[in-house]
């Protein structure tokens, strides 16, 4: 008896170039990724419950969506990855920064605060300029570099004003002086593939994010790079992640990761197929 | 290589022949994000605008 075909897919919000670089990648390698748009799945909650896919390639870019669609689809039986755990820790900053500091990776210095009152307090104890971020989101925005007291009152009064509740959890972190650069380092599985260092521009202002007008170039994956990377993501499920850092006076410095890291400006500049790497490493999953 | 119309300034876009339903393109006259919702015959709707959960 013939083995069964394993069914491998794609979960997306829309076809990103990435996303056509991870289905055009599996083509490569003898896979026809199933397409499944996140915003036009419905979830028989009810249903029989059945496994549909062997594996998932999540890479919805709506963090609720991408919560709901995991969570039904592991309930199923189904490798998603990265897992519903994973992305609820990196989608949400808050949650990201407490477990990087319990995993003792060097960290900013972090406070939430949920009125503006505390967050006044927090910015006390960081001093200015501090960095203001929603606990929610990406692409940098509604990330602020706070100078004075008068420029968080001012960010403090917009988000109360206009802000959703989400916006009104104040997430401030110390503001690392760094050399008009930072570090995204794509994990792998266990490995760390390549990194990038992302570069501030005229049109990117403080902010690194390529998303942002901030420009990419190599940067060599060192030991001591490749360590603090990994310990960045021991405590979420084995996947694939983009770790931020900052090269801080005293080393560096994790800020953030992500669950649906991006690469389109990446591969190019680190000679390294990224999106490739991590096909293979899905493939090599969903086998096990 | 086909043609569509931006919905919103009604300009002629190229479809390139790799293009995928889902896929975002940007008018190259009005610069409206576009969602390719059929490929034969291809249609262009407006793109959904990025929402507050959206990232990576």
């Amino acid at each position: 008896m013939g083995r069964r075909r394993m069914r491998l897919a794609l979960c997306y919000t829309v076809v990103s170039a990435e996303n056509k670089m991870l289905l055009d990648s599996a083509k490569k390698r003898g896979f026809e990724l199933e397409r499944i748009v996140d915003g036009e799945t419905l979830l028989a909650i009810t249903g029989n419950g059945k496994k549909e896919y062997d594996a998932i390639l999540q890479r919805s870019v709506s963090y609720s969506r991408s919560q709901a669609l995991t969570y039904y689809f592991e309930r199923q039986g189904t490798l998603v990855i990265s897992s519903y755990n994973a992305a609820r820790i990196c989608g949400d900053k808050m949650l990201t920064s407490i477990e990087i500091a319990k995993a003792g990776v060097p960290t900013p210095r972090t406070y939430v605060a949920l009125t503006p009152e505390t967050a006044r307090q927090a910015a006390q104890k960081l001093g200015f300029p501090l960095v203001m971020k929603p606990t929610m989101g990406s692409w940098a925005r509604m990330v602020h570099k706070i100078n004075d007291r008068d420029a968080l009152d001012a960010a403090l009064e917009s988000r109360e004003e206009m802000g959703s509740p989400s916006q009104k959890v104040y997430y401030l972190q110390e503001h690392v002086e760094k050399p008009g650069r930072d570090l995204r380092a794509f994990v792998v599985g266990g490995d760390v593939v390549a990194a990038i260092y992302r570069h501030s521009t005229e049109k990117s202002g403080w902010l690194t994010n390529t998303s942002r007008g901030g420009t990419a170039s190599n940067c060599a994956v060192t030991p001591e790079l490749a360590e603090i990377s990994l310990k960045a993501v021991s405590f979420l499920d084995e996947g694939i992640y983009g770790v931020d850092l900052m090269e801080s006076a005293n080393g560096l410095v994790v800020h953030e990761v992500n669950h649906t890291t991006e690469f389109r400006n990446s591969s190019p500049v680190t000679g390294v197929d990224i999106g490739d790497k991590m096909i293979e490493y899905f493939i090599k999953r969903a086998k096990r | 290589m086909a043609d569509a119309e931006c919905p919103e300034c009604a300009s002629p876009i190229a479809i390139a022949a790799n293009t995928e339903v889902g896929e975002i393109l940007s008018c190259p006259d009005c610069g409206t994000r576009l969602e390719v919702r059929a490929l034969a015959p291809p249609k262009l709707e407006k793109a959904p605008g990025v929402e507050e959960d959206w990232g990576e």
